[in-house]
């Protein structure tokens, strides 16, 4: 037997043939690389197998499990396909339909050209801390004030 | 629906089972838990140590039950299952930052003395107190990355075959081959008799 079927034979979790086994063992005998890697996979074993060792799950562990899926469905979540699109698809949708609304509605009006183009100078409706704001003449009054008063 | 083993399905196939509890038979999803906890509880104990290993197993489950719609039909369920229990151990461990708490150099003179004696002689296995042995053993597996670890266990404890693994832990079979690989030459490292770093050195 050489080196590479040894190790393939120590890879099996079956049980070797007899003379299979055989051989390996004679192997392992004369190859000390071989013997350090069935070792080792050995030891592994053992390892894994006392980490993995253990008692049942505590008695409590279903009554648990019982009431924390209660607690959170009454039944399995079986995501279908149609239902699990669907909820996507819906929230696209509505982003779609609303971005489209906000395209194609027209702009809001900006407040400084309705200010001036409106003739009263919407002062009823534009106001800062209570002051009712300047009329589109009060505020050329005062410009031509100002002018006036400049030499 | 008693405390004890749940009494039907014994022989159902986990698809029928699969059926029954989403056509909202909850009995038939215990008849699932049972047969599978102690293949998700080796999973979650080979990959976690301790205390947590029970509430890890719940969490298994639960979330189990929550996505049993998603099991393809005629697969068997104890592998999905099995990739659950990874995926939570992962998260657990990356809490956890098990890797950086813990280093071989935590090895004390005693555990290297056993150590040491087991290497040469397996049958020593008997006479070490099973509590020592069991955190010896986490100590030494603690070494791995999670995920070789998982390949580890799941190649060599569960017998799995490669192309299993992969589909459990989401890879390829190349990268299950390069783990398995990499975590039984760190092994080896350790206890194939070459110099214990820390436990010798200290």
């Amino acid at each position: 037997m050489k080196c590479r079927e040894a190790k393939e034979a120590l890879d099996r979790r079956t049980v070797l043939a007899f003379d299979e086994a055989d051989a390996l063992a004679r192997h392992l005998r004369a190859c000390p690389d071989c013997a350090a890697v069935a070792r080792t996979r050995r030891l592994t074993r053992l390892l894994l197998e006392v980490v993995t060792a253990g008692d049942e799950p505590s008695p409590y562990f279903m009554a648990r499990l019982r009431a924390r899926i209660g607690e959170a469905t009454d039944s399995p979540v079986a995501p279908r396909f149609g239902i699990r699109l669907l909820v996507p698809t819906l929230a696209s949708l509505t982003l779609m339909l609303a971005s489209g609304a906000y395209l194609l509605s027209p702009p809001p009006p900006s407040p400084v050209l309705s200010f001036l183009d409106s003739p009263a100078g919407g002062s009823e409706t534009f106001s800062f801390l209570g002051i009712p704001r300047p009329t589109h003449d009060q505020i050329l009054a005062s410009i031509l004030e100002e002018e006036k008063r400049t030499p | 629906m008693g405390e004890g083993q749940p009494d039907l399905g014994g022989q159902a196939s986990d698809g029928d089972l699969v059926r029954r509890t989403l056509a909202g038979e909850q009995q038939a999803f215990e008849v699932l838990v049972h047969r599978y906890r102690r293949l998700v509880f080796r999973v979650i104990r080979g990959m976690v140590p301790g205390a947590e290993v029970e509430d890890i197993g719940q969490e298994t489950f639960l979330r189990a039950y929550r996505s049993l719609g998603q099991v393809q039909q005629g697969s068997s369920v104890g592998p999905w299952l099995a990739r659950i229990a990874v995926n939570l151990c992962y998260d657990h461990l990356r809490r956890l930052r098990w890797r950086q708490e813990r280093s071989f150099s935590d090895l004390g003179p005693e555990e290297t003395t056993v150590l040491d004696r087991l290497v040469q002689d397996e049958s020593t296995l008997r006479d070490i107190d099973r509590l020592f042995l069991r955190d010896l053993a986490e100590k030494l597996l603690g070494q791995l990355a999670p995920q070789d670890r998982a390949v580890l266990l799941l190649k060599e404890r569960e017998g799995m075959e490669t192309k299993e693994v992969a589909r459990i832990l989401g890879c390829s079979e190349v990268a299950v081959r390069l783990r398995l690989f990499r975590a039984r030459r760190a092994l080896r490292k350790l206890l194939g008799g070459e110099s214990h770093p820390g436990g010798r050195e200290t």
